[in-house]
C-alpha cells in the first residue's frame, strides 16, 4: 500500500506521479489486494452529512473548485505568462478556454462574489498566492464576514468577525481516515467571552435571513446544481437548516449525523462522550470495508469487481485522446517540475509537527518549543554562499514577491532547495507577507482536470476538478539586514515587488 | 526494602512531537514563575539540548571520587522561556507590527530542532526525551544544605520538600542533568515529581501515558516479570544516559539504531550514519551489545519466529507498557 497523502497533489504534474505509482503496482502484481495499491486518505463517507448538507433534506450545498474561480477573478492567465513565460500560460489557458466553450466547467467564476462569507479555515491565507489573492479578490468584495476560533489574516480583512468557541466548548465528534475510531468532542468549558458554537451561529443566522425574506416577500431564486435546476426558497431557510425545528443544537445536528450514517454504532451522543471513542463497523486491515462508515470506492472496483468509471472499466494507464493532446500526458511519464528562471532553488512546504495549518500556530508555549517565529530551513553550504547564518533573518525572493523568515541552517536539507512549515499566518510576518506572496502557483490548472466526458476524466468536485498546486516554482534567499540584491535583469516584477 | 520505579525510552519511535512536554506543562509547570521549566523536554541529538549545552555542566557536575562537585548555574536565557504575543497592539489598536513575541527568543527549549549533523544525504539526528532521572544516588539531595531533598522508600521518587527549601540552589549546581528548575517567584528549586499521585493511583505519569508513539515503559526494576526489568536486565537494551555522571540514573534509554549511510550512487553502504562513538558517548559501553540484540531479534522476528523484544518495542497494546500496581514482589 502506497499511502500518498495529499503531497503528490500539490505538484502541477502529481496525477502523472500517482498514475506512475498506480501503473507500477500493477505491473508489480501489487493491485486489488491486501496491502497492495495506492491510497491518498479513507475519507469518512457519512451518509448523514450527504443527507443534511447535499442530498435535498437539508439546505442543499454546491461545491466548485476553486482553482477555476480564482482563475476567472485573479487573471490567472496574466499571473502565468508573468511566471513562466507565455507559451506555459498559453498553453493552459487554450485549454481553460475549451473546457469553458464545451460546457465542462459549470462553475467557473463567471460572476464576482458580492459578499463572502469565510468559515472553517483562514481563507485569505491558504490559497496558492495568497498574497495576489487578497489583492487581486479578496479586495473587491463588499462584505466579508468571518466565523473564526481565533485571530488571523482572515479575520483581519473582514467587515464582521463571529467568534466561534474552541473545540472543548462545544459538542460535536471527529472522524480522521487512517484511524477507524468516531472520536467525541465533548464541551468541557463554556465558550469564551462572546464566541459560540458555530452550528449556533449558522442556526441563528438563518433564522433572521428567513425573517428578512418573508418581510420583503422574496420570491425563490432560482439556481442550478450540478446541471439540475433548483429554487431556494430563503423565506424557509430556518425550517430547512434546522430540519423543521428538528436540529436545534450542535449536539443534535452530532446526533443526526450518527443516527443516519451507515456503519456507526447507534448509540447517542452521550454514549458517546461517555466512551469518548467508538469504532466502525467493517474497519479492520489497511483498506476499511463496505459497511465501515468511511469511503469503499477502492475496493469496490477489486474485490466486488465493480467497473472503474474510466473508459475501458478496468484500470486505464493509457490516455489516447485529442483532449490530453499533449503526448506527454498519455502515459505517466517524467516531466521536469516547472520553475522560475534565475532562481536556483526549490522551496517545499509541508504540515507542522506543532499545529495544524494556521489555528494556533500563534500560542506562545507552542512558539516557545520552535524558534518563537516563523523560520525556514535551508542547506549549510546554500547559507554560507549568502553569508547567512543560522538565527538571521533572511529574505526569500522570486519574481512574484518576497517574504521574511529567521534561517534554521541544517544538513537535513539538500543542497538546492529550501523548506518551511507551511501555516504560519501573514500576521506573523514583516509586511504581513508570508510564503503566499512567493508561491506564484495560483493559476496552474492541470489541462488534464480540465477534460470532462473522457471516462473518468469528469468534472467532479473533491474527486477530479482543478486543484491548486504549491510547490512549481523556485526562489532564492538572501540576508535580511543587507541591501536586496538588484532584480533580475528584464524583469519588471522584480523591481515592482521590490520598489 | 527500598523499591525504585524506572521508566525506559525507546529512541527508536520518538518523533519529538513534544506532547509529552506540552502534557507535563500543563500538569505541572504553568504557573508564574516557572515559565522556563520543562521538566519533561525533548532534545535533538547530537545538538546542546536543553538548557543549552547542559553535558558541558554535567562533566562538571555530579559524583567524583566519592564526593558531589558543583558545576555552576546556566544563564536565564540557556531555558528559552515563554512569553505572550502582541495579539493586542496588532488585532485591536490598528499598529503596523508584526505579531510577535514581546520577548524575541533567541535560544530555546527547542531551539535545535532537526538541526541535523553531517553532510545531506548522510546526515543524521534524533530525538531524545528528557525528564528527571529519580537517581538511585542523588546529586541533588547530597548537595541540598537544609535535607530538603528526599527519595521515597516505596518508588525511589526523588522529591523536592517545597516547605524545607530555602532556595539555595546548591541542588541546580549538583545536577548533571540539569534537571532541577529555580522559581524565581518563590525562591524554590522544583523538579519532575514522576507524577507521583498518578503511580499511588497505579497511573503511568502524564509524559509516558500521552506519548501518541507509545515508546515510553514505566514499572520497578525489581519486577521480574515487568517490562523495566526485562529491558534493563534480562535483554539489556536499555541503557542510562551518562552513566559516567555517577549518580545512577533510572531512566533508560534504548538507543537507536544505525541506518546505513549512501554511497555515491545512492547505493546503501555498510558505514553506519550515526557514528557508534557518539551514542556511546551518552550511553556508554553497552551500546553495541544493545544494537546487536534488537538487530537479531529483528531478525528472528522478520523469518516468522516469535521475540519477546521485538513485542514489547512495538507494543501493540499500549498496557504492556506500564506494570505499576499489582506488581508480584519477588
Amino acid at each position: 500500500m502506497i499511502y500518498a497523502g495529499f503531497r503528490s497533489c500539490k505538484w502541477l504534474h502529481g496525477d502523472k506521479l500517482q498514475r506512475a505509482w498506480l501503473l507500477m503496482c500493477a505491473l508489480t502484481g501489487n493491485t486489488g489486494r491486501e496491502g497492495g495499491g495506492m491510497q491518498t486518505t479513507q475519507l469518512a463517507n457519512s451518509d448523514g452529512v450527504v443527507k443534511f448538507a447535499f442530498a435535498g433534506l437539508g439546505p442543499r450545498a454546491k461545491i466548485a473548485a476553486l482553482s477555476v474561480w480564482d482563475y476567472a477573478r485573479g487573471d490567472g492567465k496574466q499571473l502565468n505568462a508573468k511566471t513562466y513565460g507565455d507559451k506555459t500560460a498559453n498553453h493552459l489557458d487554450e485549454h481553460y478556454r475549451q473546457a469553458i466553450g464545451n460546457g465542462w466547467l459549470p462553475d467557473y467564476g463567471k460572476t464576482p462574489w458580492k459578499m463572502a462569507f469565510m468559515a472553517g479555515h483562514n481563507t485569505a491565507n491558504w490559497r496558492a498566492s495568497g498574497t495576489r489573492f487578497r489583492e487581486t479578490v479578496l479586495a473587491k468584495v463588499d462584505t466579508i464576514v468571518t466565523m473564526t476560533p481565533d485571530m488571523s489574516v482572515t479575520a483581519m480583512y473582514s467587515d464582521y468577525v463571529l467568534p466561534v468557541a474552541h473545540h472543548y466548548e462545544r459538542q460535536d465528534f471527529v472522524m480522521e481516515g487512517h484511524t477507524p475510531f468516531i472520536q467525541v468532542l465533548d464541551r468541557a468549558v463554556p465558550p469564551l467571552g462572546e464566541s459560540e458554537d458555530d452550528w449556533q451561529i449558522m442556526a441563528r443566522l438563518a433564522k433572521a435571513i428567513s425573517a428578512r425574506a418573508i418581510a420583503r416577500e422574496l420570491e425563490p431564486v432560482k439556481d442550478n446544481i450540478y446541471g439540475q435546476p433548483v429554487a431556494h426558497d430563503y423565506r424557509n431557510l430556518e425550517q430547512i437548516f434546522t430540519l423543521n425545528g428538528q436540529i436545534g443544537s450542535s449536539r443534535d445536528i452530532a446526533q443526526f449525523l450518527i443516527d443516519n450514517s451507515d456503519g456507526m454504532p447507534k448509540i447517542s451522543f452521550e454514549e458517546l462522550a461517555r466512551r469518548g471513542f467508538v469504532r466502525g463497523d467493517d474497519s479492520e486491515g489497511t483498506q476499511f470495508g463496505k459497511k465501515s462508515p468511511f469511503s469503499y470506492q477502492t475496493l469496490a472496483s477489486t474485490q466486488d469487481k465493480q467497473p472503474y468509471a474510466t473508459l475501458t472499466g478496468r484500470q486505464q494507464f493509457l490516455f489516447r485522446s485529442r483532449l490530453v493532446s499533449e503526448g506527454r500526458e498519455a502515459l505517466p511519464v517524467y516531466v521536469a517540475p516547472l520553475a522560475i528562471e534565475g532562481y536556483p532553488l526549490r522551496l517545499t512546504m509541508g504540515h507542522a509537527r506543532h499545529g495544524v495549518h494556521s489555528i494556533y500556530r500563534d500560542d506562545p508555549f507552542l512558539l516557545s518549543l520552535q524558534r518563537g517565529e516563523p523560520d525556514i530551513h535551508v542547506n549549510p553550504g546554500d547559507a554560507r554562499l549568502r553569508r547567512v547564518k543560522d538565527g538571521d533573518l533572511v529574505r526569500t525572493f522570486n519574481s512574484l514577491g518576497s517574504f521574511v523568515a529567521m534561517a534554521r541552517v541544517t544538513a537535513a536539507i539538500p543542497s538546492g532547495s529550501m523548506f518551511m512549515f507551511h501555516g504560519w499566518d501573514p500576521m506573523m510576518f514583516e509586511g504581513r507577507q508570508n510564503f503566499g506572496a512567493a508561491i506564484p502557483t495560483a493559476a496552474l490548472l492541470k489541462p488534464t482536470s480540465l477534460v470532462s466526458q473522457y471516462g473518468h476524466l469528469n468534472y467532479n468536485p473533491l474527486e477530479y476538478a482543478p486543484n491548486q498546486t504549491y510547490h512549481d516554482y523556485t526562489v532564492d534567499f538572501e540576508r535580511h539586514d543587507l541591501k536586496p540584491s538588484a532584480p533580475k535583469s528584464g524583469d519588471r516584477s522584480a523591481a515592482v515587488a521590490r520598489s | 526494602m527500598p523499591r525504585q520505579i524506572a521508566m525506559v525510552i525507546d529512541l527508536n519511535k520518538c518523533i519529538g512531537c513534544q506532547t509529552c512536554t506540552a502534557a507535563c506543562k500543563s500538569l505541572w509547570t504553568d504557573e508564574a514563575g516557572q515559565e522556563n521549566m520543562l521538566w519533561n523536554n525533548v532534545e535533538t541529538k547530537p545538538g546542546p539540548g536543553y538548557p543549552k549545552n547542559w553535558e558541558e555542566k554535567g562533566a562538571r557536575s555530579g559524583w567524583k571520587d566519592g564526593a558531589i562537585q558543583l558545576g555552576g548555574l546556566h544563564e536565564d536565557e540557556d531555558y528559552g522561556n515563554v512569553s505572550t504575543l502582541n495579539h493586542e497592539e496588532v488585532y485591536f489598536k490598528g499598529t503596523e507590527q508584526r505579531l510577535q513575541r514581546k520577548e524575541p527568543l533567541r535560544s530555546g527549549a527547542n531551539w535545535d530542532e532537526d538541526v541535523s549533523s553531517g553532510d545531506f544525504p548522510n546526515n543524521y539526528h534524533f530525538y531524545m526525551p528528557r525528564l528527571c532521572n529519580h537517581c538511585t544516588k542523588p546529586a541533588c539531595l547530597e548537595a541540598c544544605p537544609v535535607r530538603a531533598i528526599y527519595k521515597r522508600e516505596q518508588d525511589g521518587i526523588v522529591l523536592v520538600d517545597q516547605d524545607k527549601c530555602v532556595g539555595t540552589r546548591m541542588c541546580n549546581q549538583a545536577c548533571p542533568y540539569d534537571k532541577v528548575y529555580f522559581n524565581h517567584m518563590v525562591s524554590k528549586s522544583q523538579k519532575c515529581v514522576f507524577c507521583f499521585p498518578r503511580i499511588e493511583k497505579g497511573e503511568a505519569p502524564a509524559c509516558a501515558r500521552q506519548c501518541p508513539g507509545r515508546l515510553r515503559f514505566v514499572g520497578y526494576l525489581d519486577d521480574l516479570d515487568g517490562p523495566i526489568a526485562k529491558l534493563v536486565h534480562k535483554l539489556k537494551v536499555a541503557l542510562p544516559l551518562h552513566a559516567e555522571y555517577g549518580t545512577e540514573p533510572n531512566v533508560y534509554y534504548v538507543p537507536p539504531l544505525l541506518p546505513q549511510t549512501f554511497d555515491e550512487e545512492g547505493r546503501f553502504s555498510d558505514r553506519s550514519r550515526v557514528p557508534l562513538e557518539y551514542l556511546q558517548g551518552l550511553f556508554g559501553a553497552g551500546v553495541e551489545p544493545a544494537l546487536a540484540t534488537i538487530a537479531a531479534e529483528m531478525a528472528r522476528r522478520k523469518s516468522g519466529e516469535p521475540s519477546e523484544l521485538m513485542d514489547l518495542l512495538i507494543a501493540k497494546d499500549w498496557k504492556s507498557l506500564f506494570k505499576i500496581k499489582d506488581v508480584q514482589l519477588v
